[in-house]
């Protein structure tokens, strides 16, 4: 059952699908995989935003939830009042893991879709001949042209990994900047995740066929274009992210801070998890900077407007 | 727990590791046919799903000499030799002596192996992966690699870096065997098929040697092997069409259509070509005509890559199949009927080479190195190497 699943209803109608789309777009497979993965991102578009917006509501619960378990020593009453603050948002505590679930099994299918189609022993191509659809235009289809820009896709390439890596840096940075850290402990962590993973998955590339380093280089590339699109331009800073500047430190300070400022965590806002830097911090990158002025400004003219109210009463 | 960032940093390279074990694509194993290396074939040359070639008395299981020997040197080599997969048939040459001629897979290394394990010499290395049997016309080899290019060896005076000839206008790899051909108005030629869809002829010989004497594109990629009689060489497509060209043109003489890929060589015997499909239909044509000889093709019941052999059967000759699976499959040559058939429940990994005759027996190779053999009608299967009792 799980294995006609698996291959029957998922694996193999992508497989065809993307031999389809190499077939439209002018019989290259480097384009196919680009097209192909994009096109799978949009789908399951609507479940990544469910899971941004879960995440977003999460971490603006965060200062509240950390005076809860400040203020509650037993576990059970502890429990109760995060159940009570749940509530009151509309928190699913699942709606950020449920995407997410989702999503994996695509993004593997997705995965083993190229990484099937790539062929690089006579009985990859073999393997590949039982998965098709028995229609001419994609039985003759098949061998797809490996050749893409510089790469044979089908062989490691050593710039795709350097690009790999560079794209790998920047979601991570802005996925580490989004998951705010709570502590030292966790802010060590993220430092240490914003170097290893490009890292990992630089040499990873290089050791996989660059099909899967295409696939790879295209998710990472989607991932950043929608934080960008998802928290607005003017919240994103290109400069930030492509800069050596050091992660946001521990919200502990910053959230009280915040809320001390003006009542809400900044730290909520995914784009805003690098402003969660102290004011004086010169690293601190602009967009943080106008924002948190821009809500100054809101805070001074709504007292300001509450004065003049009173005034007139 | 004070430091869990290189911890799960560690972690998460671990996963990738395994990961990227897993995610680079399949292992060669190779689909190299057992050989007979004497008439009686009591000598089997089995090399398929382990990087070495293996001589072994089939009576006993016993290994007579293997390639490369376990010290990873051979006699007459020198250095080390790591041998890859091997797809390619060893193929009897007897211009270096009474060599068995081989490439290795990966590293495009073509050795020339003498027949009794004595010793063994580098032909040449091309560096370029090979799938395709050598093939020997005299002193010459020609090699087909997966880099999309041919070359004419001599045997008895290889020239690594200076072949006879060279042809690499090949589009794509080249994984189909090829075949010499006697043409009236060409000469000699070799058909080559390959995986850009195209079946070349090119000059074996004379001045014009490794030039294109025609080119027979079809609508996909043609990994099966060529194989030559009357005048007309035959080979199937990933089109799933099977062609019957002219030798002298390339002009087809007739054309079936399959229902999968054709990725066998096909067996001639009586005026009827037999080709099964890796859809696990089995195919019966006229050579001359293309006529089916069979109602219906015969269903297999799963993909056929290895090569239909005739095999005696209750006082006269059936077409053996071997699907991919290992099931085993008795047809009768003339009606395409069901004689017998049998699974071989026992065959672990995958059948790919060709199955070869010995006496009223069949042998059957799969992807790790082990050979068994099979009477026609009989269910018992016997392995015979590695010997069931271990002890290679």
């Amino acid at each position: 059952m799980i294995d006609f699943v698996w291959n029957d209803i998922l694996l193999d109608p992508m497989t065809n699908a993307l031999i389809v789309l190499s077939n439209a777009l002018f019989d290259n497979y480097g384009l196919a995989i680009i097209a192909f993965t994009i096109v799978i991102r949009f789908v399951t578009y609507p479940l990544t935003l469910r899971q941004l917006r879960t995440t977003r509501a999460m971490q603006e619960m965060q200062p509240r939830m950390q005076e809860i378990q400040k203020k509650y020593k037993d576990p059970k009453r502890r429990q109760q009042e995060l159940m009570k603050v749940y509530r009151e948002v509309g928190f699913n505590p699942l709606g950020c893991l449920l995407p997410f679930v989702i999503q994996i099994p695509i993004w593997i299918a997705l995965f083993q879709v190229v990484r099937r189609t790539l062929r690089e022993t006579p009985e990859d191509l073999l393997g590949l001949s039982s998965h098709l659809y028995n229609w001419d235009f994609i039985t003759t289809a098949v061998p797809l042209d490996r050749g893409f820009l510089w790469l044979d896709l089908g062989n490691p390439s050593f710039p795709l990994a350097v690009l790999v890596a560079l794209a790998t840096f920047v979601q991570q940075k802005l996925s580490t900047a989004r998951s705010v850290a709570r502590d030292d402990r966790s802010a060590s962590m993220n430092r240490t995740m914003l170097w290893a993973m490009p890292l990992i998955f630089g040499w990873f590339t290089f050791t996989v066929p660059s099909g899967l380093g295409l696939y790879w280089l295209t998710t990472s590339i989607f991932t950043v274009i929608t934080a960008y699109f998802y928290n607005g331009p003017e919240n994103f800073s290109w400069r930030w992210l492509f800069s050596m500047d050091p992660l946001p430190a521990p919200t502990t300070g910053g959230a009280t801070k915040s809320s001390k400022d003006g009542g809400s965590s900044n730290a909520g806002r995914g784009d805003e998890a690098y402003d969660s830097a102290s004011d004086g911090d010169s690293s601190e990158p602009q967009p943080a900077k106008r924002s948190r002025r821009r809500r100054r400004r809101r805070g001074r003219r709504g007292a300001a407007r509450q004065g003049a109210r009173s005034d007139n009463g | 727990m004070k430091r869990r960032g290189p911890a799960l940093a560690g972690l998460l390279l671990l996963a990738l590791l395994v990961f990227s074990a897993c995610a680079g694509l399949g292992e060669a194993d190779g689909w190299a046919s057992p050989v007979a290396l004497d008439e009686d074939a009591d000598i089997i040359l089995v090399g398929s799903g382990e990087d070495q070639l293996f001589a072994v008395d089939v009576r006993s299981g016993a290994v007579i000499w293997a390639f490369p020997d376990n010290e990873s040197a051979f006699r007459g080599l020198l250095g080390e030799v790591s041998a890859d997969a091997f797809y390619t048939t060893p193929v009897a040459a007897s211009a270096g002596g009474d060599e068995l001629i081989i490439a290795e897979y990966d590293g495009g290394i073509v050795y020339g192996i003498q027949r009794d394990g004595s010793s063994a010499r580098v032909i040449v290395d091309t560096g370029e992966q090979i799938v395709v049997d050598i093939l020997v016309s005299g002193t010459t080899a020609f090699v087909a690699t997966a880099a999309h290019r041919v070359l004419a060896v001599d045997l008895l005076q290889p020239e690594p870096d200076a072949p006879l000839w060279e042809f690499s206008n090949f589009e794509r790899e080249v994984w189909g065997n090829a075949a010499l051909a006697e043409s009236e108005r060409l000469g000699t030629i070799v058909i080559f098929p390959a995986m850009d869809g195209h079946i070349r002829a090119l000059h074996a010989e004379g001045p014009e040697a490794g030039t294109l004497a025609w080119d027979r594109p079809t609508a996909g990629g043609v990994a099966s092997s060529v194989v030559v009689a009357d005048g007309l060489a035959f080979v199937g497509g990933f089109d799933r069409t099977f062609y019957a060209l002219d030798v002298d043109s390339g002009e087809p003489r007739w054309t079936a259509t399959g229902a999968d890929w054709f990725w066998t060589r096909a067996l001639i015997a009586d005026g009827t070509i037999y080709a099964a499909d890796l859809g696990g239909k089995v195919w019966a044509w006229d050579v001359r005509s293309g006529v089916e000889r069979w109602v219906t093709p015969y269903d297999a019941g799963d993909g056929v890559r290895a090569q239909p052999i005739l095999a005696p059967f209750a006082g006269g000759d059936v077409v053996v199949v071997v699907t991919r699976k290992g099931l085993i499959h008795a047809i009768n040559a003339r009606t395409g009927e069901q004689v017998w058939h049998e699974p071989l429940l026992d065959i672990p990994g995958d059948i790919l080479a060709d199955p070869i005759r010995r006496g009223d027996r069949v042998l059957v190779s799969n992807d790790r190195t082990e050979l068994f053999s099979i009477r026609v009608g009989d269910p018992a299967l016997r392995q015979v190497f590695p010997p069931p009792e271990g002890g290679r």
